[in-house]
C-alpha cells in the first residue's frame, strides 16, 4: 500500500504535535514506557498498548505504516527531551563536552547508514543513548519513518554531519 | 552525358509545405511567393553544412551585391530563377563531376596513385589502421561501398572543405583540420544564402588578390594543382578572394570507370553510374594560416589569426562569446559575416528581428572524427545606446557560468574520487550538461536584460542574481548525480558530504569572485531572491 505522501513530522505542524503529544504522554503512563523500553524489536511494540494509542491518533492521516510507527514508538520511549534547534545528525557530529570528536563517530555513523530500516531499532536506541537521551523528535521520527523511500534522507544525513564534523574519519 | 553541378537536379531541400525534392542550385528562389524552399534537407547533417557553403561560395563568387543598397533590394526581392541560371552557367565548365578533366573539386592532372574505396571520402570511415587492429566497433567497415555521382561529389566537397590532417603530406582544409562554420539562418533557404554573402567592395578588397581573375585562381582544379613537396604555401596573394570557397588540399580523382549501376549506398537513389573508389596522392595544396574565411570565426594570438575549430563538449552558448560577439578577454572575434550583419544590416531589416546563428563543424583529434557538432543561438537585435551595457552583461552571465561550470566538475569529482587530481580522462560531459541545463534560462535572462537595459528599469542586479541561482540550482542537479550522493551508503558518504560543502562554500552570491565579475554590489539588495 501507497504510503501517505504527505505525512511529514517536520513540516506538518498538526502531525508533530500529535507525535510529540504522545511522547509527552508516556511520562504519565510510566508503565507503558517501560513495557516499550524492554522491546528489542517493532514487533514486540506492536504489543504495547501505548503504541495503539499512537496509532489511532494517526488514523485520519491515511494509511500510516505501521512497522515504521512501531519503529518510532520503540525509539521515542528512550528519548528524555526534544531539542529543534539542531538537526538530529548535527547532534551526533557535535563534539562530547570534554573532547574533540563527535558523540557519534565517523565509523559507526557510516555504518548506520547502510542499514535499511528494520536494522535500525537497536542501533538508534544506542545512539539517543549516547546522545544522553536529548534529540530532535521530529526529525529523528521523519528520518525514521521515510528511511527507506528514497536516499535524500541519508544524503541530508551526511550532509549535515560532515558539515559539522569535517574531520571525523 | 556530362553531370553537372550547376544543370543536374541534386540538392536536397524541403519546401515550405514539408515536401521534399531535388533542385538545381539556380532554383532556391523557385516558387518563393507561396510555397518557398525553407531548408536543405541532406540525408547527413555534415553534408548540410557542405551544402549550404556550396550556395554561398557559390552566389558570392557569382552574383555577389555591389553595395548595401544592392543586398538589401535582393533580400527583399530576391532574384528570379532565370536570373540565377544566367549568372551560375557562367562558371558551370567549372562544376563537371564526370567527363574529360578539369572536374569538380579533383585534382587537373591525376597519375598512376594510390587507389582508395570510395567510402574514404567519409571522414568517419575506419582507417586502414582500425580494420587491421579489428577496432571498427561503431561505424563498421564495408557498410558503404557504392555512391551515386551527386553523393561523390558532395563527398568530395565536404572532405575538401573540412579536410583533417590525413597523414605524411595529406593537407588540412584552407581553416585547418574541422574548422567551425557560423550561418546567419533566414527565413527561406534564400535569405540564409544571402545573409552570408558579403558586400563584393568589402569581399574583394580584403581576402585575397582580385586582379587575378582567371578560373583557376578561383576555382583550384580548373588549372594544375598548388603542390607543396616543399612545403609550399598557398597564401590569399596567390588566387582570387572566391577561392575561400572552393579550397582543395587534398588531390583526388573520381575513379569513373568503375561505374555501375544499382542503387547508392549514401541516398538509396537509383543511379547507373555508380563509383566505387578513387586516386588520390599527398602533397596537395597547403594553404597555410593566412586566410581569413567570412564563415568562420577567429581568433587573434599574437599576430595571427587562427580559424576556431570544432571542439568537444559541443556547441552552447558558452560560446556566444566569439560566435556571436566578441570575447575581448580571449580575443575571440565571430565570422565577418555574422559582424557584417549585426552592425550593418540587423538594424535596417524590417521589425529588426531576432534570426538565429547555425553554429556547426567537426571534432577532430587529428584524422580521426570524434563528433558532429552543431547547435543555433539567437542573434538579438538591441539598439545602438544600450548596446554596450548589454553586451557588457551578457559577457559577465557567461563569465559567471564558466567559473561554476568549473566548479562543479571540480567538485563532483572530488565526491567521486579520493583523489580527484589524479584522475586522468575528459570530464567535459559534466560541462555539457551544466550548459546544455541553462541554455533554456540564459535565453530567457537575455531577453530579460534586453527590455531591462531599453526600459532603463534598475532590475539589472536582480536579473544577475536570479540567473546565478539558476546556475547554483542546476550545479546542485548535477552534483547529486555525478557524485551518486543518491547511493551515498554504498559510496563514500564523507568525501561525497565533503565535496558538496565545498561545493556550497564556493556557490555563494557574496563570493568574491562571483561578485567581481557580475559588479554585484557589496551587499545584495536582493534577499528575496531564493
Amino acid at each position: 500500500m501507497e504510503q501517505n505522501r504527505s505525512l511529514s513530522f517536520v513540516s506538518n505542524q498538526y502531525a508533530r504535535d500529535v507525535l510529540l503529544e504522545w511522547w509527552k504522554g508516556l511520562e504519565n503512563s510510566r508503565g507503558d514506557r517501560a513495557a516499550l523500553r524492554r522491546c528489542h524489536n517493532p514487533t514486540e511494540v506492536a504489543f504495547n498498548p501505548a503504541f495503539h494509542r499512537l496509532r489511532m491518533k494517526f488514523k485520519h492521516f491515511g494509511y500510516v505504516n505501521p512497522e515504521s510507527l512501531a519503529l518510532i514508538a520503540g525509539i521515542l520511549s528512550h528519548v528524555r527531551s526534544n531539542n529543534e534547534k539542531v538537526h538530529f545528525a548535527e547532534q551526533m557530529a557535535a563534539p562530547r563536552s570534554g573532547s574533540n570528536n563527535a558523540c557519534v563517530s565517523g565509523l559507526r555513523f557510516r555504518r548506520l547508514l547502510k542499514l535499511y530500516d528494520n536494522e535500525l531499532f537497536e542501533p538508534l536506541i544506542r545512539i539517543v543513548h549516547m546522545l544522553d537521551g536529548t534529540v530532535n523528535i521530529p526529525v529523528l521520527a521523519n528520518s525514521i519513518y521515510w528511511w527507506n523511500v528514497n536516499e535524500s534522507t541519508r544524503k541530508e544525513w551526511a550532509f549535515k554531519y560532515y558539515e559539522k564534523a569535517p574531520s571525523e574519519s | 552525358m556530362v553531370y553537372n553541378l550547376i544543370n543536374e537536379k541534386w540538392i536536397p531541400v524541403r519546401r515550405a509545405n514539408g515536401k521534399k525534392e531535388f533542385i538545381a542550385p539556380w532554383q532556391v528562389t523557385d516558387d518563393i511567393g507561396s510555397n518557398p524552399i525553407v531548408s536543405l534537407d541532406a540525408n547527413r547533417p555534415d553534408f548540410n553544412g557542405a551544402l549550404i557553403q556550396f550556395l554561398i561560395g557559390l552566389v558570392q563568387t557569382t552574383i555577389a551585391p555591389k553595395k548595401d543598397r544592392n543586398w538589401m533590394t535582393r533580400f527583399t526581392e530576391p532574384p528570379k530563377v532565370d536570373e540565377l541560371k544566367t549568372a551560375f552557367e557562367i562558371v558551370s565548365r567549372a562544376f563537371n563531376v564526370d567527363g574529360d578533366r578539369p572536374r569538380f573539386m579533383q585534382d587537373f592532372k591525376p597519375d598512376k596513385w594510390e587507389s582508395n574505396e570510395i567510402d574514404k571520402l567519409l571522414v568517419e570511415i575506419p582507417g586502414d589502421k582500425t580494420i587491421k587492429d579489428n577496432t571498427d566497433h561503431f561505424v563498421k567497415r564495408n557498410s558503404i561501398k557504392r555512391m551515386c555521382l551527386a553523393c561523390s561529389a558532395l563527398a568530395l566537397f565536404t572532405l575538401q572543405t573540412n579536410a583533417p590532417s590525413g597523414g605524411q603530406g595529406h593537407r588540412v582544409s584552407l581553416r585547418g583540420g574541422g574548422p567551425l562554420t557560423t550561418i546567419i539562418l533566414g527565413d527561406t533557404l534564400w535569405q540564409t544564402i544571402w545573409l552570408n554573402v558579403l558586400n563584393e567592395s568589402d569581399f574583394l578588397d580584403k581576402y585575397g588578390n582580385s586582379s587575378l581573375i582567371d578560373d583557376a585562381s578561383i576555382f583550384p582544379w580548373m588549372g594544375p594543382t598548388h603542390t607543396s613537396e616543399k612545403d609550399q604555401l598557398t597564401t590569399p596573394e596567390h588566387v582570387h578572394p572566391a577561392h575561400m570557397f572552393w579550397g582543395m588540399p587534398r588531390r583526388i580523382f573520381l575513379d569513373i570507370k568503375s561505374g555501375e549501376s544499382g542503387n547508392c549506398d549514401l541516398c538509396n537513389q537509383n543511379s547507373s553510374n555508380l563509383i566505387t573508389s578513387y586516386i588520390t596522392k599527398n602533397k596537395g595544396t597547403y594553404y597555410g594560416s593566412s586566410w581569413h574565411h567570412t564563415l568562420t570565426p577567429y581568433r587573434h594570438e599574437k599576430s595571427d589569426l587562427i580559424s576556431i575549430k570544432g571542439q568537444p563538449g559541443g556547441i552552447t552558448f558558452r560560446h556566444w562569446l566569439g560566435f556571436v560577439q566578441n570575447d575581448r578577454k580571449n580575443g575571440n572575434e565571430p565570422a565577418v559575416v555574422v559582424h557584417t550583419f549585426r552592425l550593418q544590416r540587423q538594424p535596417s531589416l524590417e521589425n529588426k528581428k531576432t534570426l538565429q546563428l547555425w553554429a556547426f563543424g567537426y571534432d577532430f583529434d587529428n584524422m580521426k572524427v570524434r563528433c558532429w557538432y552543431e547547435g543555433k543561438m539567437p542573434l538579438i537585435n538591441v539598439e545602438d545606446n544600450i548596446r554596450e551595457n548589454y553586451e557588457s552583461a551578457i559577457e559577465q552571465l557567461i563569465r559567471v557560468s564558466e567559473l561554476i561550470s568549473d566548479n562543479v566538475r571540480k567538485y563532483a569529482k572530488e565526491a567521486m574520487f579520493t583523489r580527484p587530481g589524479d584522475v586522468k580522462g575528459d570530464f567535459s560531459f559534466i560541462d555539457n550538461r551544466f550548459w546544455n541545463n541553462a541554455e533554456p534560462e540564459f535565453y530567457t535572462t537575455l531577453e530579460k536584460l534586453r527590455v531591462a537595459f531599453s526600459d532603463g528599469t534598475d532590475t539589472i542586479v536582480e536579473i544577475k542574481l536570479k540567473w546565478l541561482n539558476t546556475l547554483f540550482r542546476i550545479g546542485e542537479q548535477l552534483f547529486d548525480e555525478y557524485s551518486q550522493s543518491n547511493q551515498i551508503d554504498v559510496a563514500d558518504p564523507k568525501r561525497i558530504a565533503l565535496a558538496h560543502r565545498n561545493l556550497r562554500k564556493f556557490n555563494q552570491k557574496n563570493n568574491k569572485q562571483i561578485m567581481k565579475i557580475l559588479y554585484l554590489p557589496d551587499k545584495p539588495t536582493i534577499s528575496k531572491n531564493k
